[in-house]
This record gives C-alpha cells, sequence and structure tokens, in this order.
C-alpha cells in the first residue's frame, strides 16, 4: 500500500490525480521523506515545462493587476469557508482572488468617476461636492473589499447588462457595481434602493455622470436592508418607486 | 510516431546552469520583497514570470480570454499568499508555476469534458517560440526542455504532455493512450525522473 503510494509522486507533480488520490498522496507526503525530496524535485522539473511556451499576455492583465494588488490585503484568509478546496496547500483562497477581480472591471468605473471629476474639480461647487462622496466612499471600497465575511450576489439584465452587489454583513456595509446598463434618455435616472421590511428607502440617484453604462456606488447603512433594487425613474429620483425593478438582488 | 534525435545525451548541461541559479535566486528575492508588500517588486515579478505564466495557461486552457482570467488570477494570488511561500521547500519560479498549472487544469477540468478536450487538443504545436523576445540564457532553457522531452520513451512523453499541458489526470491519459493506468502512472514518474536528470534539476 505504501510502495503502491510512493509511485504517485510523479502523477501528482503533474497535477495528474484524481481529488481522492491527491488528498490520499497529500497525507502520505506529510509523514515520508524520501517523498517530500521527490515530489520537490520532480514538482521543479515539471514547472520547467512550462518554459517550452512562453507567450507575451495582453498589456491589460498588469494595468488591472497593479489595481487590483493596491486594493488587496495580504494573506488575509476572507470569509470563505474554512474547508480546504483539495487541491493541495498552495490553493487555499483562490475563490476569494477571482471574486476580487470580477469586480475589479466595474470599480474601474468608481475611480475613472473620481479622477475625472477631480480634473474639473474647480469647475462647479456641485462637481465637487460628488469628488468629496467619492473621496469618502473610496475608503469604504477598499474596507468592503478586504471584509472578512464579504460575499458577491449577481443579477443578469435583459440587455445583458449586471448588476453586482458585494456586501460586507460586519460593516454594514454593500458596494452596487452595475455594467453595460440600458442607456437611458436624459429625462431618466437610475435610482437604487434599499428594501427592508417596509417600504423601499432610496439609498441613491445614479448621478448623471454615471447614469449611462456604468455605475459604482457604495452604501454605508444597510441596516436591516434584505435586498437592493434598481428602478428607473424620472430625472432626480423618486421618493417611492414608480416602475418595476430592472434587478432585485436579495443580499442572504 | 517519430523519436527526435537528442542533440546530446542525457547528461546534466552545466553551460545554462549557473545563469539558471542567478535567475531562480532574483525571482526568490522578489518574491520575498512581495511578501512584504512592495508594488514595485510584484511589477518587477510579473513582468519576468508573466510570459510563462500566460503561455501556460493558454497551452492548458486554449481560449485566451480564460486564459487572461487565469493569468490575473494567479498573480493576485501570488501577491496574496506570498507571505506563504517558503524558500525552503522550493523556488519561487516552481512555486508561482505550480499555482498556474493547477489553478489553469481546475478551469479546464470544470469547462470542457474529457472529450472535448480530446478534439481541441494540440498535440503538437505550441506557440510560436519567436514571438517573445527572450535572454538568450532564458532562450537556452527552452530549447534544452525541448531537447530533453526529446530523450524520453514515447509513452514517457505522451503521458507528462498529456497530463501537463492537457490537463488529464493519469487515468483519462491512460485511456487516451490505450495503455494501463498503473503504467502511465509509473512513465509519468520515471520520465519526469529523466527529465529531471536531463536537465539538472536540483530543487
Ligand atoms: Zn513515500
Amino acid at each position: 500500500m505504501t510502495a503502491e503510494l510512493h509511485t504517485l509522486v510523479g502523477a501528482y507533480a503533474l497535477n495528474a490525480l484524481s481529488a481522492e488520490e491527491q488528498a490520499r498522496f497529500e497525507q502520505h507526503l506529510a509523514t515520508c521523506a524520501a517523498c517530500r525530496a521527490e515530489q520537490s524535485e520532480l514538482q521543479a522539473t515539471a514547472a520547467r515545462l512550462a518554459d517550452a511556451n512562453w507567450e507575451t499576455p495582453p498589456a491589460g492583465i498588469k494595468a488591472r493587476l497593479m489595481d487590483a494588488v493596491r486594493r488587496t490585503a495580504q494573506d488575509r484568509p476572507l470569509g470563505v469557508s474554512p474547508t480546504h478546496t483539495g487541491r493541495g496547500r498552495w490553493l487555499p483562497v483562490m475563490l476569494t482572488a477571482a471574486a476580487v477581480l470580477a469586480i475589479v472591471a466595474s470599480l474601474g468605473a468608481f475611480f475613472v468617476e473620481r479622477d475625472r471629476l477631480a480634473d474639473a474639480q474647480q469647475q462647479q461647487r456641485a462637481v465637487a461636492g460628488r469628488l468629496a462622496v467619492l473621496e469618502r466612499q473610496e475608503d469604504g471600497v477598499t474596507a468592503v473589499l478586504s471584509a472578512p465575511d464579504v460575499r458577491i450576489r449577481s443579477a443578469s439584465l435583459d440587455n445583458g447588462g449586471s448588476v453586482r452587489v458585494i456586501v460586507a454583513p460586519s460593516l454594514n456595509s454593500a458596494l452596487i457595481a452595475m455594467d453595460n446598463l440600458p442607456i437611458l434618455g436624459d429625462q431618466y435616472s437610475y435610482q437604487i434602493w434599499q428594501v427592508g421590511r417596509g417600504d423601499p428607502v432610496s439609498a441613491v440617484v445614479m448621478p448623471a455622470d454615471a447614469k449611462h453604462r456604468t455605475g459604482t456606488q457604495l452604501l454605508d447603512n444597510l441596516g436591516k436592508t434584505q435586498a437592493i433594487a434598481v428602478t428607473v425613474e424620472p430625472e432626480g429620483g423618486s421618493t417611492r418607486p414608480t416602475t418595476d425593478p430592472i434587478a432585485s438582488i436579495a443580499l442572504t | 510516431m517519430t523519436e527526435p534525435t537528442p542533440l546530446h545525451g542525457t547528461g546534466r548541461s552545466s553551460s545554462s546552469r549557473a545563469p539558471r541559479a542567478r535567475q531562480a535566486a532574483v525571482l526568490d528575492d522578489l518574491l520575498g520583497e512581495v511578501a512584504r508588500g512592495d508594488e514595485i517588486a510584484f511589477s518587477a515579478l510579473y513582468d519576468k514570470m508573466s510570459p510563462a505564466v500566460f503561455g501556460l495557461a493558454r497551452r492548458v486552457v486554449r481560449d485566451p480570454a480564460r486564459a487572461e482570467e487565469v493569468a490575473q488570477e494567479v498573480f493576485l494570488q501570488v501577491w496574496q499568499n506570498a507571505t506563504r511561500f517558503d524558500s525552503d521547500r522550493g523556488a519561487a519560479k516552481t512555486w508561482i508555476l505550480t499555482l498556474a498549472h493547477r489553478r489553469a487544469v481546475d478551469v479546464v477540468r470544470r469547462d470542457q469534458s474529457s472529450s472535448d478536450r480530446e478534439q481541441r487538443y494540440d498535440w503538437r504545436s505550441g506557440p510560436d517560440h519567436d514571438a517573445v523576445a527572450e535572454e538568450v540564457g532564458t532562450r537556452l532553457e527552452h530549447e534544452q526542455v525541448r531537447r530533453c522531452l526529446g530523450t524520453l520513451t514515447d509513452l514517457q512523453r505522451e503521458a507528462i504532455t498529456l497530463a501537463y499541458y492537457g490537463g488529464y489526470t493519469y487515468m483519462e491519459a491512460s485511456t487516451l493512450l490505450e495503455a494501463n493506468a498503473a503504467t502511465v502512472k509509473t512513465r509519468m514518474r520515471d520520465g519526469l525522473i529523466r527529465l529531471r536528470d536531463c536537465l539538472g534539476v536540483t530543487r
């Protein structure tokens, strides 16, 4: 039995075991110095196989990564299940990394808007007011992304757009990221609602600058909010929803 | 199936070992700085490792958009988990490429059925090697990998390439190769040992 386990070391280094065999072999590795030594050498050998396939990645990847890195805490296990994925010691939080990347694109809109408003800051007080809001939100955005209990809920729109809600219950906060929204005429706005027990409460009317295709909004007072809804309202928003939601996302 | 003629024997090559050791030390140092939160080191590490990571992802998952996702996820994981890297257990390059390989294989096993992969698998060709600007020393190493793959038996080479580039388990590979599973498992091991000796890998 043990002799048979030794022979798995090559397939292990090539990641060619079933999940069960891999788990069994890793248990064996912990107790077998000979296999550990061989595994270390064969793992390095397998890695050399990547050298036969170099390919320059598209330039956009690095820009997105550097942006993500600035907003991603290091070595901080996030609120994914503490059980191991069974794919080895080196892969504990892949899901979280993927989740963070999934929203970085949406966050781009947030920072683009902030930077653009910063350029135009002196032009008008209304713009300056919005900039102050965005700058205040930036810390909150970073906090939500690195919260230990962060989770993502999303809804697709009929036109292919999407609304994602990144919730951090421990911070009483959520980040709404809307992508590829239908374009509205000048006389309409998107409005986000917090839905709890009573009537929906307006969270924000998406500002004119952001209302066209993308928008990102931090909500920092979730309270007993059970769902986030998005409606199309007359320009400037309504005190209560006047249309059916284009998206409604439960937070639980 | 024709066996490429080895240019040299299977002996260890000493000519490229010194630059490789130096390069490996640079990568180890960079990853150490990344573990301390150094974004500039991360940027440099990305520049050095991204062609290998992206090339591997492309080879395994095929789809360019999926390969981009894999590369991004792997590097973000490198950033997040750099503090867990233990240089006593292996080189930074091995650590990163092992993450990349596991991630790519996870994606391909989730996305594609085995038969689907069989149809799509490109048995021989890799991307155009000349498309990437490489240092001369790096280039020699890459040629060494190809030469050493040529020193394996057909079954060793096919078992290893199906697993590494195709993302197949040894059980799946044995079906594709119409060979006994225990034999394929053993060929993966003795093939890697032969590769290790040919490449002069010490850890
Ligand atoms: Zn053993």
